[in-house]
């Protein structure tokens, strides 16, 4: 059983599934109790406050389990979804239904029967991390809606597993995304985040099949990398470039060079043992940034969600902007966690402000939010991570200056 | 490879007419998977010589996930795959979700791949009493269901709200009806009234058993029937059904 007394258990896998498909203009239903889908939205989901509601529960009472109201719950999505004029919808399991076994998948097919909309069901238990559920999500949106006809795009890039629970507000992956286009590609789809002055939100998911290569920002992407490479042919780099010397390895990485060897860190700093804690993907980009640009000697990376699949052989990937440690590990226990923290020789915390009170001495922290830790906590705190900003931002708050 | 789910009263004799197809199935060649659902883990008895297979969800929780089917797989008269779900004892637990975890676990193993049947028999418990009961007919298990009926009252009951469970989840892409097997009781009119039965529910008797002594006689010895005299003329009615369900796989809807 795990313990938490100062933080916060992790989103799990339907929280995920919110947050991959929150942006497309679907209706994301999760089958939990009345209230079920409250603290997404309230919590776990900022961007519920800007737009339309996107996620709604199925508010199951104790009488609609016992005795079974489907009709009730499906005519309720049916009209909900009618009525809001959604692109789709999606069904995601919780607790609920993994224990009473209940039939989304069937579900699924009565309602589009009943809407003539694309729906589908994504197999969430409510248990798992949340990037497997917004991995299989991701999955889900592509068997629904990408276009195998789709024209190619030589210079085309997706981006995958942009999702807000490991990447935070939009705006933190502008940066990334003018870096790729300035490299001479095109963004032709990022999942999950549409492209400012897209009608249709889906476009860029309909025409990925047709890009050159897929850049995989987080774990929640890497599954559908592997799958479009399998269906498509599309090779993938795994990686979030953070500073400088990821930006340039990371655009190496997609137009398929070898990158340049590691030169003289940027501006040193007198740390020289840090620890990251947070998403694997964009921790070993801090790592590598650390490490690259300001010359940390021993960076190791906490995992909260699993890593092993970052570091596993695939014919599809042509690049990994990833180096496993020694002394890496995946974990999300507390306890574990404040005894990496306080370790006598960690000089440096990069981790979600969050893990900030397991401290017990005066180690420099620098916060870096991870949603599926703090939720709508640090929002809206300044923070940056992507290629150059996120330089700036170490700079500025490892040397005081930028 | 066709899939169906033979579902009926309580003791209205699904076993004892699953395992007579599976055997004479087997005899004319085909490959035969039969997966008894129910904790008493009775299906597949007669297939065995008396003796059950190890039970999936008892291996499960024993063992954790085997590493190979042969585990939970014991090959029976005719070399039928027999398996049995297995359920918590009397009175705790819920089999309708153990049952959805075993066909889970069938399914990511493939099971189906590994034996290449060419059919497989679900035999359930019992009437559809609730949403686990239905899991046999969801999509991508059963392609049809079969029911065991009698021209009792009580059965015709059962067998009525089983169809209505199937009609009612037809926009659900479920399992179809495959008709009614009358396992006879011999009451007066008995055909006639299934026969009424069938017609007032849109659907047709695919095979009629006779109420014959020698079932239960080598039922006794842990036999089927159809292995202890293939010759009788009840086996004869057990080879018909065989044939019926194969052709299954061949046609669309013989609902």
């Amino acid at each position: 059983m795990k313990r938490y007394h100062r933080l916060l258990p992790l989103a799990t896998g339907y929280f995920g599934v919110s947050s991959a498909l929150y942006d497309f203009d679907g209706l994301v239903v999760i089958y939990g109790p009345a209230g079920g889908a409250w603290h997404i939205n309230i919590e776990d989901e900022p961007r519920w406050y800007r737009g339309p509601a996107t996620v709604v529960g199925a508010g199951m009472l104790e009488m609609d389990v016992i005795l079974g109201n489907d009709d009730k719950f499906i005519s309720n999505i049916v009209e909900t979804a009618k009525g809001l004029k959604r692109r789709f919808v999606a069904l995601s399991g919780t607790p609920i239904s993994e224990i009473i076994g209940t039939d989304l998948k069937g579900f699924a097919r009565t309602i589009a029967a009943r809407t003539g909309m694309p729906v589908f069901m994504v197999p969430t238990a409510g248990s798992e991390p949340y990037p497997e559920g917004a991995s299989k999500a991701l999955l889900a949106l592509a068997d629904t809606f990408m276009d195998p006809t789709a024209p190619k795009r030589p210079k085309g890039v997706n981006v995958l597993g942009a999702i807000h629970l490991s990447t935070g507000k939009e705006g933190h992956l502008e940066p990334l995304f003018q870096a790729i286009q300035e490299d001479g590609f095109e963004l032709t789809g990022v999942l999950s985040a549409p492209r400012p002055g897209q009608d249709d939100p889906l476009e860029g998911v309909r025409q990925a099949p047709g890009a050159a290569v897929n850049a995989v920002i987080s774990t929640s992407g890497l599954a559908l990398a592997q799958r479009m490479h399998a269906d498509y042919g599309i090779p993938y780099v795994v990686g979030m470039p953070v500073g400088l010397a990821g930006r340039a390895t990371f655009l190496a990485l997609l137009h398929g060079e070898n990158p340049a060897s590691p030169s003289e860190p940027e501006r040193p700093i007198p740390y020289r043992h840090a620890l990251i804690i947070g998403e694997p993907v964009l921790s070993y980009g801090l790592k590598f940034c650390l490490q690259r640009d300001f010359g940390v000697r021993r960076v190791d990376v906490v995992s909260v969600t699993p890593s092993e699949s970052l570091f596993h052989e695939s014919a599809g990937c042509v690049g990994l902007l990833a180096e496993r440690g020694p002394a890496d590990l995946d974990t999300d226990d507390e306890a574990r966690i404040a005894g990496l923290m306080n370790a006598s020789d960690v000089d440096l915390i990069v981790a979600d402000p969050c893990y900030q009170p397991l401290l017990t001495g005066a180690t420099t922290f620098v916060p870096l939010p991870h949603l599926a830790m703090s939720a709508r906590i640090y929002w809206d705190m300044p923070y940056e991570y992507a290629v150059d900003k996120g330089y700036k931002y170490l700079a500025a708050q490892l040397h005081g200056t930028e | 490879m066709i899939k169906v789910a033979i579902y009926g009263k309580g003791g209205i004799g699904k076993s004892t007419v699953t395992s007579s197809i599976s055997a004479a199935l087997g005899l004319e060649g085909y490959s035969v998977m039969q997966l008894g659902c129910d904790p008493k883990t009775d299906s597949t008895i007669n297939l065995l010589g008396g003796t059950a297979p190890q039970p999936i969800l008892q291996y499960l929780q024993d063992n954790g996930r085997p590493e190979s089917l042969d585990a939970i797989v014991k090959r029976g008269f005719g070399n039928v795959a027999c398996l049995e779900v297995g359920g918590p004892t009397p009175g705790v637990g819920c089999f309708g979700r153990g049952m959805l975890t075993a066909f889970e676990l069938l399914d990511e193993m493939g099971a189906y791949d590994v034996y290449k049947p060419d059919v497989v028999f679900y035999d359930i418990l019992a009437d559809v009493v609730c949403g686990g009961i239905a899991v046999p007919m969801r999509e991508g298990f059963a392609d049809k269901v079969c029911i065991v009926t009698s021209g009792e009252k009580m059965s015709l009951l059962a067998a009525r709200n089983i169809v209505l469970a199937l009609r009612n989840f037809a926009d659900r892409n479920y399992a179809e009806l495959g008709g009614l097997i009358l396992n006879c009781r011999d009451m007066a009119d008995e055909v006639e009234r299934v026969e009424e039965f069938a017609h007032e529910m849109k659907t047709s008797i695919i095979g009629v058993i006779p109420r014959d002594t020698a079932i239960h006689a080598f039922e006794e010895e842990g036999k089927t029937i159809v292995e202890g005299n293939r010759e009788l003329s009840t086996s004869a009615r057990f080879f018909d059904l065989a044939r019926t369900i194969s052709n299954f796989a061949g046609q669309q809807n013989v609902a």
